[in-house]
């Protein structure tokens, strides 16, 4: 029985590692545009803009 | 005579803006335009094999006149403007954000994310289309702020540049994002403690082990422990607030209720008498900020924090000693020269000095005829010049204008910055005091028969009560609700003024632009029948020009022909003059022809080869179902019409409101504010409808401020709602749903109480186990969040909200 403790452990530990991805996302301005990605990925460009990450 | 004309066959659109094309010699190969403007961006662009634009959507353009008076961006070059704007920099490069109204379609984002390609200068441009907002990464030694604006502008995408304060956006984001992570951590605790609390739910936790009960115990508390300090701590706040003003407002019980569950629940974990209720407190929390989160999702693009400064430009041009230079508006002294060009508005009170005024005062009145002032008279804040640049010395500073004056007054909202309705407040004083009542009673009961039974009694009340699904109960009707009014058309700018729209005892109109629409094509003309060469005559001199009476004369004659015409000349606030074959042809204002005659407003004459012909007259259209509306809120509101023109239309405006309304005629926005302000103080609830800035003192006073505009994105400051103009006739009907919504709530209240009813059956007995908690807590807020938004759906149909007939 002593392995359920290891893996609630691990699994809590993942779940974890879930929300702190959910987090970053959020603080990264993930959601703040929802609509104009879904616009812009369906333009046809030959030459597509490269970006630039900001420093 | 007429040989050298081009026929219009068939109404075609413009390439570019998709209006109606008037004059059929503006065209480039086979693409016509309605104007210069628009054809001269198509040209930019095919210049900078950016064509693929009109390729996305059809006629995706703004439309650009030529004649269109480009705003003056000289204030970009003010340091302590830039710094306002510029969000980073590091030399190199430059990052800044502007709000651009313009964008409106996928063929906007295409073109402005490609703007690297037109100019080296820039670097990269990122669009959001909710917000209509662009952030722009530019390298300032090729392309200053100045330069990037007036780019933006040729294409059609004037930037609407607003200084707000770096630090408030920053501070709103941030709290923004600090409901999303509360939202993801309670839920992410909620969730998995509710796994770990399965066991316990089946036979008081028969099948664990021994050694599982505490060791869940302890993970749950882990998990609460966040939950507890960081994701609940706005509801102790609040609570705080509340009894610091001796209100028990609803967070009261809700943070006694939390407060309990949490010590209640370590005190079993740690001393391993029972599983505890962290699952309950989870769950609650979680539901309330979901709440939250949905009544507090509002409209992106707009914002209600507008004021009269978004009227006004930013910077001005100051004459020292004969040379200009760009001056903020605020920094404009009593004394201080200023350069007003053609189409610029006038910041402060001011003097004229020199040039020839033409001055429309539209802006604060209503009154669109512009005004002709001598030289040394006195002009006002907000009226725009037409025609020739002029000089004005400032005699009041701009806070100390006229039209400021209006808005002097304290802002009603000020004081109630509450989220939550009164409503919910008087319940809640209500239930707070009931609740203890009972743990009172309960704990006294208890203490007498079986003292070792008495906390857990009083605990047990305090946590059942806490009133979850009573605090659900708002945000979800009233958020669901807000939503389905944008469906039909119109904006509140929260959640509290569905309650407020439901109470109106009386509605009052504002005539023009109102009720009337502005898009007026009811064109009568008084004189002589006209020949059909006369016709073509007036048409050929009107689509040259932009005027908006000079449109509509060529939208009535929409099936003329047009011919050459020489010598055009446009006099702004006169006329046109013109010639066709040797004839001279003028047309506009009575002093312009000479003609000795009453002043009219909106009348345009019309003189050819020397002969008078008569005029146009542009009609009042009255907006579509209004004779319905007013019918329909008669049976319940008072109704009362005022407006700052003469009363030339009163019998007009009798035949869609009856005798018995009140209407007076030729008021100023003061009178306005202060017939408003009467009206409240006899206890009467006012809804205000207006549309011009000489509304904005009466609707900021009134109960419900609703501005109503064609665009929703131009409404007036201190609003509280926007109204789509197409929508007005669906008032009466949106009145009758923000009714609804508020009797929607009090039977939810009632579905809420009998669960709590439930619930102290169990807990006044003492014998409330953490599985009844687990159970009816959930319960009671899903009922209540279905019930809250099926029923306002149902209302919604009831109310014709998805029928698009708008009468």
């Amino acid at each position: 029985m002593s392995a359920l403790f290891v893996l609630i452990i691990i699994s809590l530990i993942v779940a974890g590692g879930f929300l702190a991805a959910f987090l970053w996302s959020v603080r990264n301005g993930q959601y703040d545009d929802e609509v104009t990605p879904s616009i812009r990925m369906l333009f046809d460009d030959n030459n597509s803009i490269t970006k630039e990450d900001k420093s | 005579m007429l040989s050298s004309e081009t026929k219009l066959s068939s109404k075609s659109s413009c390439y570019h803006c998709g209006d109606e094309c008037l004059n059929k010699n503006i065209h480039k190969d086979d693409k016509y335009f309605c104007c210069l403007g628009c054809k001269t961006v198509f040209e930019i662009l095919d210049d900078n094999n950016l064509a693929e634009y009109y390729n996305i959507e059809s006629n995706p353009g703004n439309k650009q006149e030529v004649e269109h008076i480009f705003s003056d961006f000289g204030f970009l070059d003010i340091e302590e403007v830039k710094n306002q704007l510029i969000t980073f920099s590091d030399g190199a490069k430059t990052e800044i954000s502007f709000s651009i109204p313009g964008i409106h379609c996928s063929s906007c984002i295409w073109l402005l994310e490609r703007l690297p390609k037109m100019h080296e200068g820039v670097f990269r441009v990122e669009v959001n289309f909710l917000k209509k907002h662009v952030d722009i990464l530019i390298d300032e030694k090729k392309i200053s702020l100045r330069k990037l604006a007036e780019l933006l502008e040729s294409l059609g995408y004037r930037p609407n540049i607003l200084l707000e304060e770096k630090e408030k956006k920053k501070a709103d984001r941030n709290k923004d994002l600090s409901y999303i992570y509360k939202l993801g951590i309670s839920g992410f605790a909620f969730g998995n403690i509710m796994l770990l609390s399965l066991p316990e739910y089946f036979e008081e936790g028969m099948y664990l082990d021994e050694q599982f009960g505490p060791f869940f115990g302890y993970i749950n508390l882990i998990l609460g422990f966040p939950v507890f300090f960081y994701c609940s701590s706005q509801y102790f706040v609040s609570a705080w607030k509340g009894i610091k003003h001796k209100a028990l407002n609803i967070d009261v019980p809700i943070s006694l209720g939390i407060l309990v569950l949490f010590v209640r629940s370590v005190f079993e974990i740690v001393s391993q008498t029972g599983p505890g209720y962290i699952d309950s407190m989870t769950g609650l929390v979680f539901f309330l900020l979901v709440g939250r989160w949905f009544q507090n999702r509002t409209y992106q693009a707009l914002s209600f924090e507008k004021d009269y400064k978004n009227y006004f430009p930013l910077g001005v041009t100051k004459m020292i000693a004969g040379k200009t230079e760009n001056i903020l508006l605020k920094d404009v002294k009593e004394g201080d020269q200023l350069l007003i060009r053609n189409g610029e508005l006038l910041p402060a009170d001011a003097q004229l000095i020199k040039g020839r005024a033409f001055i429309d005062y539209s802006f604060v009145t209503g009154e669109s005829e512009p005004i002709s002032p001598e030289k040394g008279s006195k002009l006002y804040a907000g009226g725009r010049q037409r025609g020739e640049q002029i000089i004005i010395e400032i005699i009041k500073e701009f806070s100390q204008s006229y039209l400021m004056q209006l808005w002097k007054h304290e802002d009603k909202n000020a004081k109630s910055d509450q989220q939550m309705s009164a409503m919910i407040n008087r319940v809640s004083q209500y239930f707070t005091s009931i609740v203890l009542l009972t743990a009172a009673l309960a704990g006294l009961y208890w203490s007498i028969v079986d003292a070792s039974k008495m906390m857990h009694a009083v605990s047990s009340v305090l946590i059942i009560a806490c009133p979850c699904a009573l605090a659900l109960c708002i945000p979800f009707t009233y958020g669901n609700g807000l939503k389905l009014l944008e469906k039909v058309g119109i904006y509140l700018k929260d959640a509290r003024f569905i309650e407020r729209m439901a109470h109106v005892s009386t509605v009052v109109f504002d005539k023009t632009g109102t009720i009337t629409s502005q898009k007026s094509k009811d064109l009568i003309f008084y004189g002589k029948e006209l020949s059909e060469e006369q016709k073509v005559c007036i048409k050929s001199m009107v689509i040259h020009s932009t005027h908006p009476l000079s449109r509509g004369i060529s939208e009535h004659f929409s099936n003329t022909s047009t011919v050459e015409i020489s010598d055009f000349e446009e006099l702004l606030g006169e006329g046109l003059n013109g010639k066709i074959n040797g004839i001279i042809i003028k047309m506009g204002s009575a002093d312009f022809l000479g003609i000795p005659t009453i002043k009219q407003t909106s009348v345009v004459h019309v003189n050819i080869g020397g002969q008078y012909l008569g005029y146009f007259k542009m009609g009042n259209i009255y907006r579509n179902g209004l004779k319905n509306l007013i019918t329909n809120l008669k049976k319940e509101n008072k109704i009362e019409v005022m407006t700052g023109d003469t009363d030339a239309e009163e019998i007009n405006l009798k035949e869609y409101f009856g005798d018995n309304v009140w209407m007076k005629f030729a008021m100023s926005p003061m009178d306005k504010r202060n017939h408003i302000e009467t009206l409240q103080r006899n206890k009467e609830k006012v809804l205000m409808l207006g549309d011009g800035l000489n509304d904005a003192g009466a609707i900021s006073e009134s109960y419900v401020g609703i501005s109503i505009s064609d665009d929703i994105f131009g409404f007036l400051p201190s609003c509280d709602a926007i109204l789509e103009a197409d929508s007005l006739s669906r008032l009466g009907n949106i009145l009758k749903f923000t009714g609804a919504s508020v009797k929607l709530v009090k039977v939810n209240f009632t579905i809420s109480f009998a669960y709590n009813l439930v619930g102290m059956y169990f807990a006044v007995q003492g014998i409330l186990s953490p599985i009844i908690a687990a159970i009816l807590m959930p319960l009671s807020s899903i009922t209540v969040v279905s019930f809250a938004i099926l029923s306002t759906n149902i209302m919604a149909h009831k109310y014709n909200f998805y029928s698009f007939d708008n009468s």
